[in-house]
């Protein structure tokens, strides 16, 4: 679970926060792996372990993020707009990893505003309008609906 | 010049006891954000315990804290359970009020229960070597004043070490820093409460003890030292340990120096001097978040 921003505690070094991702007596035997397994996926993380985490770039923050929610094994990974406030280079390497995650076989939701990043990347993708599923489908087929390119993608893409 | 000296070095060696007051204050406002105006009166208690080891048992004063301590640790632990359980559940603006009316009651019940059964007299502890001073130069400094310094450090430095290496001490400073994303990773923040609270007790009972031996302790010391405790805590700011230990000294060097330059009377007045000055230049404190 990465909630919207990020909720991390700013006064802690990285790897304090990471550990405490793994706080519950259920995940703290894989405490360890796990840490290797985020230095591995966000190897700026390792490079910065003892910085205090206020310290670090938003982007760097967002991995932080992602990777104390990474700590307890999760099944599911759940992100609430982790792009959200972060340089877009930087959103588009988190996103990436995101891939990575999913291909070592853990489901990823994902909320998210960049409707074209989040559609690239989606296997199954729904467009919520007031709370409800207004559109749903594979990634690349809500990319050529439409409604969603008219609403979502600006008139250009929609022309195109 | 001497006489200043003199002086600077009483209060340097009383501000490491304002420092080790303010500590334990300051971690339980600053984890469980309920400000315990009776922290003065656990430190009476504390003062009392090892007051009535020494007397009774002719256990040394410092051997007391070995007591002291961790029955301080279980005074905290129920004092928690019995009053301040029930404030923390209170969402946190609600909670500095609640907390001031339960402290306050608090403060008054062990005050008077202290009278009743201590009496109001004013009581120091004697030890063989209390009279014990090393002379520098012109200078004199109270060996048992001195120890009780080097204790401080030492709880201090302890608790440093337990915050940022100790599983729970980790939990205890996430729980501070946000206990809502601390509850999100699984903290049980309920429990890092009891622990800091029983900690900040336990801080406060030990400083009990020094303060006895130095100096002395009446029944009606508490407010005194809660008021010490929380100039301290402004000046400091909430999140450092060290910081407010440094500010604890700070604040024994500034009543000194007032006493010195402007008379006795005006050592007390320096300190409310600097918990406005601070308030106004300064809200977050010398060293706060």
């Amino acid at each position: 679970m990465v909630p919207e921003g990020r909720r991390l505690f700013g006064g802690m070094t990285v790897e304090e926060n990471l550990e405490l991702g793994a706080f519950t007596p259920r995940a703290r035997p894989a405490r360890k792996a796990n840490l290797e397994r985020v230095y591995a996926l966000f190897p700026i993380l390792g490079e910065r372990r003892r910085q205090i985490v206020r310290a670090l770039s938003g982007g760097q923050q967002q991995m932080v993020a992602v990777g104390r929610a990474l700590m307890t094994s999760p099944k599911i990974l759940m992100l609430d707009e982790p792009s959200l406030g972060i340089a877009p280079r930087l959103a588009r390497a988190i996103l990436d990893v995101l891939v990575e995650i999913n291909r070592a076989g853990v489901t990823v939701f994902l909320v998210e505003q960049n409707v074209r990043a989040a559609l690239t990347l989606a296997q199954r993708a729904y467009v919520l309008e007031s709370g409800r599923i207004v559109v749903e489908g594979s990634g690349a087929a809500l990319l050529r609906d439409p409604h969603v390119r008219q609403a979502y993608l600006g008139p250009l893409a929609a022309s195109a | 010049m001497n006489a200043l000296a003199q002086q600077l070095i009483l209060g340097v060696l009383l501000g490491g006891l304002y420092g080790l007051a303010a500590v334990g204050l300051s971690l339980v406002f600053g984890v469980l954000k309920v400000l315990n105006v009776a922290h003065g009166e656990l430190i009476m208690l504390g003062g009392y315990g090892t007051f009535w080891l020494v007397t009774l048992l002719g256990i040394d004063p410092f051997a007391s804290l070995l007591l002291v301590v961790p029955l301080s640790l279980l005074l905290g632990l129920g004092l928690y359970g019995a009053l301040f359980a029930f404030v923390v559940r209170a969402d946190e603006e609600a909670r500095v009020r609640t907390s001031l009316l339960i402290g306050f009651g608090l403060a008054l019940v062990l005050h008077a229960l202290a009278v009743r059964l201590w009496t109001a007299d004013e009581r120091s502890v004697v030890t063989p070597y209390g009279g014990a001073v090393i002379v520098l130069g012109n200078l004199s400094i109270p060996v048992v004043r001195l120890m009780s310094l080097a204790v401080a450090f030492v709880l201090i430095g302890g608790l440093h070490l337990l915050l940022t290496h100790w599983r729970w001490g980790k939990a205890i400073r996430a729980t501070a820093e946000d206990w809502q994303a601390a509850l999100l990773t699984g903290i049980d923040v309920r429990r890092a409460y009891l622990l800091a609270f029983a900690i900040g007790t336990g801080l406060a009972g030990a400083a009990g003890s020094l303060v006895s031996v130095g100096y002395s302790v009446s029944p009606s010391i508490g407010l005194e030292w809660t008021l010490k405790a929380l100039i301290v805590v402004v000046l400091a700011g909430l999140g450092s340990v060290i910081g407010t230990f440094v500010a604890g000294i700070f604040l024994g060097v500034a009543e000194a120096l007032s006493a010195a330059v402007f008379g006795g009377p005006y050592r007390e007045v320096v300190g409310l001097v600097i918990f406005v000055v601070v308030l106004v230049v300064r809200p977050r404190g010398l060293f706060g978040r």
